[in-house]
């Protein structure tokens, strides 16, 4: 592994880093050897950074067949390499079974990636896990994930604590939010929310933690148009212009990927077919349905 | 934020059961239940003389209550890791759960609180009700002991209890580990009779169930007033459990936890 030596000051240090990485790209050699001895982690420019990212799925176990070798792998990504800048909203879009929740999963260290290099804001998912717990938020369409027999409000203390809030503190903000999200009887329980309020308590657990980077994984999926626009218009104006937060969501909706975001990948078969914003996308003069069409081995319905 | 987030584990399932209030109040006729049919049973033994009872004072419903609620109680411990992880990846809320920036070791203990506690109280009430209902003569005098043999029992099942969440996290079902040491051990341990009167192929299985040893110590302390020394062999054996056990339990579940966010499968159920 490469040092860098004899630098006293720390703004020299950092353009020297800058320009040894630009080195090593241009010589088509590996930045990430360099990962471990970063000292700016934090100051990358990138919020989102994945490096040759590869997931395959063996065959899941049971008792009685540990690992049957007659049994296909899966490769839900291949070779994903993507970037998302600090302040962005990021679409992912692409069919069922494309690879979007994977990668969506493997950012938050759901799961472990099988080869290459996933970042956030410079921190590696698999060896930072701790760091990325407190950076990163998941909001969850599925709306399993909270305790049905707590009203709204006990659901988002409880998360609120175990996002190391003080009680206190916790109360103060889920009252916030709840007001800013306009979730309505906060005290009923949570089976008795409509899905837009499931929904929107599912955000308001993200935004209670504070987190620099938020995951969507399908946010919008069984909301009707009407919630679901007003759904993304608070994340593009409240979340991302105003809280300056980075918003990465996973989409089969070219509407949604084209309306929300500033950029979009369009991911299928565990590959990014095509990634830039709508303008680059369109360059062709094709709209945005034909050139998901193109891409994708499935016609979006 | 330790005592504030196991707090928060607490009043969440405080108010999970207690919306069930059904549940609740049928969980304790069962209780009633289970006792009056081993009052009876005692019942029809008590003019009969039973040496293999005399260890323990001779009375039958005493010493099958202290097996019940005491088995029950370490039962609990055993098998509440594993309840914890399949429940959260059954309701669907264990993604959100590793989300958060609370170690897994935090969400398995805050999620045992109220179970454990809930069988403390439960194990209270079989030992109340006996003593009051039923009129057990129970010698409590050597607390020492007592606290003793509970401390050395709760780590080698709290470790069995580790094994069992390790297992569940991989195969999400049928976990051996519970089982063995949750079913077996009530049949090897001496639940509801001595150990003695197995036949002696079957005695040398009971010796490597920590149950054996519990429960052996508390009756011969509660029944008949032994003091520490007279148990020493018990604690040592259950002492040994703990220092095998618990190194190998935290190893399992690391072990675990790896392989289930390899395949992916951490929230699946």
């Amino acid at each position: 592994m490469k040092r860098i030596q004899g630098v006293k000051d720390s703004s020299e240090m950092l353009k020297k880093y800058k320009a040894l990485i630009k080195s090593l790209e241009n010589k088509h050699l590996n930045p990430r050897i360099l990962e471990s001895s970063n000292p700016f982690k934090h100051k990358t420019m990138h919020a989102v950074e994945t490096i040759n990212l590869t997931k395959v799925f063996r065959p899941a176990r049971n008792m009685f067949s540990l690992r049957s070798p007659r049994l296909k792998t899966v490769t839900a990504i291949y070779q994903l390499n993507l970037k998302v800048r600090k302040g962005e909203v990021f679409a992912i879009l692409g069919p069922n079974g494309a690879g979007k929740t994977t990668l969506i999963k493997i950012m938050c260290s759901l799961i472990t990636p099988t080869s290459g290099t996933a970042l956030i804001n410079g921190y590696d998912v698999v060896k930072d896990e701790d760091k990325i717990k407190s950076l990163v938020g998941l909001v969850i369409g599925e709306e399993r994930s909270f305790y049905w027999r707590l009203t709204g409000r006990e659901n988002l203390e409880f998360f609120g604590v175990l996002h190391n809030l003080s009680l206190h503190e916790v109360r103060k903000r889920s009252e916030a939010i709840m007001g800013l999200l306009e979730i309505e009887d906060p005290d009923k329980r949570f089976y008795e929310y409509s899905t837009g309020n499931k929904q929107k308590l599912a955000l308001g657990r993200c935004l209670l933690s504070n987190s620099d980077v938020i995951f969507m994984d399908e946010p919008t999926k069984s909301l009707d148009p009407g919630v679901a626009s007003k759904f993304r218009k608070f994340i593009k104006e409240v979340l991302v212009e105003k809280e300056n937060k980075t918003a990465i969501f996973s989409t089969h909706s070219i509407q949604e990927a084209e309306e929300l975001g500033d950029r979009i990948a369009i991911m299928d078969k565990g590959l990014v077919k095509a990634c830039g914003n709508i303008n680059d996308l369109k360059a062709d003069g094709e709209s945005l349905f034909d050139i998901y069409s193109r891409f994708t081995s499935k016609r979006e319905e | 934020m330790l005592f504030e987030k196991l707090w928060v584990f607490f009043k969440r399932d405080f108010l999970t059961a207690s919306s069930y209030k059904f549940g609740f109040f049928l969980d304790a006729v069962g209780i009633i239940g289970a006792m009056l049919t081993f009052f009876f049973i005692g019942e029809l033994f008590k003019n009969s003389h039973i040496p293999l009872l005399e260890q323990y004072g001779g009375d039958y419903f005493s010493f099958v209550i202290i097996g019940v609620a005491f088995s029950s109680y370490l039962g609990s411990a055993l098998s509440n890791f594993g309840g914890v992880i399949g429940v959260e990846q059954g309701m669907g809320t264990m993604e959100a759960l590793i989300m958060t920036p609370t170690r897994i070791s935090t969400i398995l203990v805050g999620g045992s609180i109220w179970n454990l506690l809930f069988t403390s109280f439960r194990a209270a009430f079989y030992l109340l009700v006996g003593v009051f209902l039923f009129h057990v003569k129970l010698k409590i005098i050597n607390l020492t002991a007592i606290a003793a043999i509970l401390i050395l029992s709760l780590v080698p099942f709290i470790s069995l209890g580790i094994i069992s969440a390790s297992l569940i996290l991989v195969f999400k079902r049928g976990d051996p580990v519970s089982f063995l040491f949750d079913g077996a051990s009530k049949f090897l341990a001496g639940t509801f009779f001595p150990i003695a009167i197995l036949p002696l192929w079957i005695k040398k299985l009971s010796a490597f169930i920590p149950l054996t040893y519990s429960l052996g110590a508390l009756r011969e302390v509660l029944l008949a007033q032994r003091t520490l020394r007279d148990v020493w062999y018990d604690l040592s054996m259950l002492l040994l459990f703990s220092i095998i056990l618990f190194p190998i339990s935290l190893k399992c579940f690391k072990f675990a936890l790896r392989v289930a966010k390899q395949e992916g499968s951490l929230c699946h159920y």
